[in-house]
């Protein structure tokens, strides 16, 4: 049996999914109720084993998020197939969608294969057509041809892409090197930095425009919020991307980003906390008089470490 | 074999709140590695002068806290996919903070073929994973991977008519079954990149 890390937390969600799924065949006591009607194969993590065939290609198809507005359809093995999606642009040679990776990879990542940042892009691909066989981070030289007509919504999310957004450099204090063992209780000070794109505020937001003939959109792109991982279970949620320590500020804590941890760090693998950060983008849009607004997938950070030991009360 | 308890536990923030099941269920245990500690942690520290100053290079992480980091993103990757499939909405649902290449390509094959049968997904599924093997990356300098053995248990987690949302789950489908999973850094970050399941057993 599959042991439960937190039973409390587990039954409290649990709860929650019976309250928004509320529906009688819920109650289903094995096999004395009625059947529920069998579905299609749709999602892979829930078809193992099953005798369901995959549910073959439909027109229409893909309801998805993003744009909004009617969906241009495109041709694929003589059925009708959406021409663009939050899944990229359909390119009616393989079957497959692309889409460009939010962030781009660094330089010397495997899904460059071989080719420099700058030098065309890296797209996701996903070929729900086929089984969704074959998918990868593929480069390209340019993006496959945009459909005919896209949403604004649709053209919002690449002028995004052209900002480059990218992942921060966390940073705590103490920081976590050496002898900078910090304290149960004490202020911990929280911040990010980096070049590029790693940060904006909404009173200080990135724009991008992106047009196609006869359509333009403004995005006005920030970060929400900015959420810690401090690997002790509990997160800092941070309005803004924190307050770089400097040795004037002594012991006081950090003014708008910071935590203290309750437990020390030796019983944690490794014997340190694992501290990330994931920045979440919003994104609002402008396109004529026609607006709109998305989360974007937040953009995680690389980790850092740090020790923290018991207070020790020193006479 | 040296078995640590990680006992990553249901944190109180929103974010992990949102997680739901995966983020508080798949504490588990991690195996490390027979006496392959990754780095020291000791010594290679940096002269203090000037605090405000930090190395942009992170220090060298332990491998048992890199084992936390690399379940960290498989939890993220199945939040992911509970929040995409849930709602219908792959965008800003977290896959790409999460997961590359094969790994997001299949959650988005699946996210499609649920929107295009009129289904989404009701429910969370359960998870038990464990690192098994962690290393450097072959020929990428720097980057590193790690495989991850599952199993998954989807027994509470179903396809459901997103009108009416009747239960509409395949036929005969295995309900809980090994899931072999590989992640690997992109730039320092660690991601789920595929997952393979084991279509014959149960576990």
């Amino acid at each position: 049996m599959l042991r439960s890390g937190s039973g409390r937390c587990l039954a409290v969600v649990a709860l929650v999914l019976l309250a928004v799924v509320s529906s009688p065949l819920w109650l289903r006591g094995g096999r004395a109720a009625a059947d529920p009607p069998v579905g299609p194969c749709a999602n892979s993590s829930v078809c193992v084993g099953a005798s369901t065939p995959a549910s073959p290609p439909s027109g229409g198809g893909g309801s998805g998020g993003g744009g909004g507005g009617g969906v241009q359809v495109c041709n694929w093995q003589g059925v009708s197939v959406p021409c663009s999606g939050p899944y990229g642009t359909f390119d009616p040679a393989d079957g497959c969608y692309y889409m460009e990776a939010q962030p781009q990879p660094p330089a010397g990542d495997p899904s460059w294969q071989g080719h420099q940042p700058g030098d065309g892009a890296v797209y996701t691909r996903t070929c729900p057509y086929q089984g969704g066989a074959g998918a990868a981070n593929v480069w390209l030289a340019q993006a496959p041809a945009a459909p005919p007509t896209v949403t604004p919504g649709q053209l919002a999310h690449q002028a995004v892409t052209t900002l480059g957004l990218m992942p921060a450099t966390v940073h705590t204090r103490p920081d976590g090197g050496g002898n900078k063992t910090g304290l149960v209780g004490s202020p911990i000070w929280l911040w990010i930095d980096g070049s590029g794109n790693v940060y904006a505020k909404k009173d200080k937001p990135l724009y991008a425009t992106a047009s196609v003939p006869g359509l333009s959109v403004t995005a006005t792109v920030w970060v929400s919020k900015l959420v810690w991982d401090m690997g002790d279970g509990g997160t800092a949620n941070c309005s803004g991307p924190g307050t770089p320590y400097t040795d004037a500020d002594g012991a006081s804590a950090s003014p708008d980003c910071g935590y203290r941890y309750t437990k020390p760090s030796a019983g944690q693998p490794g014997q340190q906390y694992a501290i990330t950060a994931t920045a979440h983008w919003t994104v609002t849009w402008v396109s004529g008089n026609l607006t709109g607004a998305f989360d974007m997938d937040p953009i995680a950070t690389p980790a850092a470490t740090l020790r923290i030991s018991e207070l020790q009360v020193l006479n | 074999m040296r078995r640590v308890s990680t006992a990553v536990r249901c944190g109180v923030g929103l974010t992990v709140a949102a997680l739901g099941l995966v983020a508080c269920s798949s504490g588990g245990s991690v195996q490390t590695l027979d006496g392959a500690p990754n780095a020291s942690g000791s010594g290679a520290s940096t002269p203090s002068a000037g605090v405000s100053v930090q190395p942009t290079a992170p220090a060298v992480i332990p491998s048992g806290t890199t084992m936390v980091l690399v379940l960290r993103a498989y939890q993220g990757y199945w939040a992911a996919q509970v929040r995409a499939l849930d709602s219908g909405t792959v965008t800003g649902s977290g896959l790409q903070t999460y997961a590359t290449g094969a790994a997001l390509s299949a959650a988005y094959s699946d996210s499609f073929r649920l929107g295009q049968d009129g289904l989404l997904m009701a429910g969370t599924p359960r998870s038990n994973p464990q690192v098994t093997g962690l290393g450097p990356e072959p020929g990428q300098p720097g980057a590193q991977s790690a495989t991850i053995t599952d199993c998954l248990d989807v027994t509470a987690w179903h396809q459901i008519d997103s009108k009416t949302r009747q239960l509409r789950d395949p036929a005969k489908r295995l309900t809980r079954y090994p899931v072999h999973v590989t992640a690997r850094t992109v730039g320092g970050v660690w991601m789920i990149s595929e997952t393979r399941s084991e279509t014959g057993k149960t576990c």
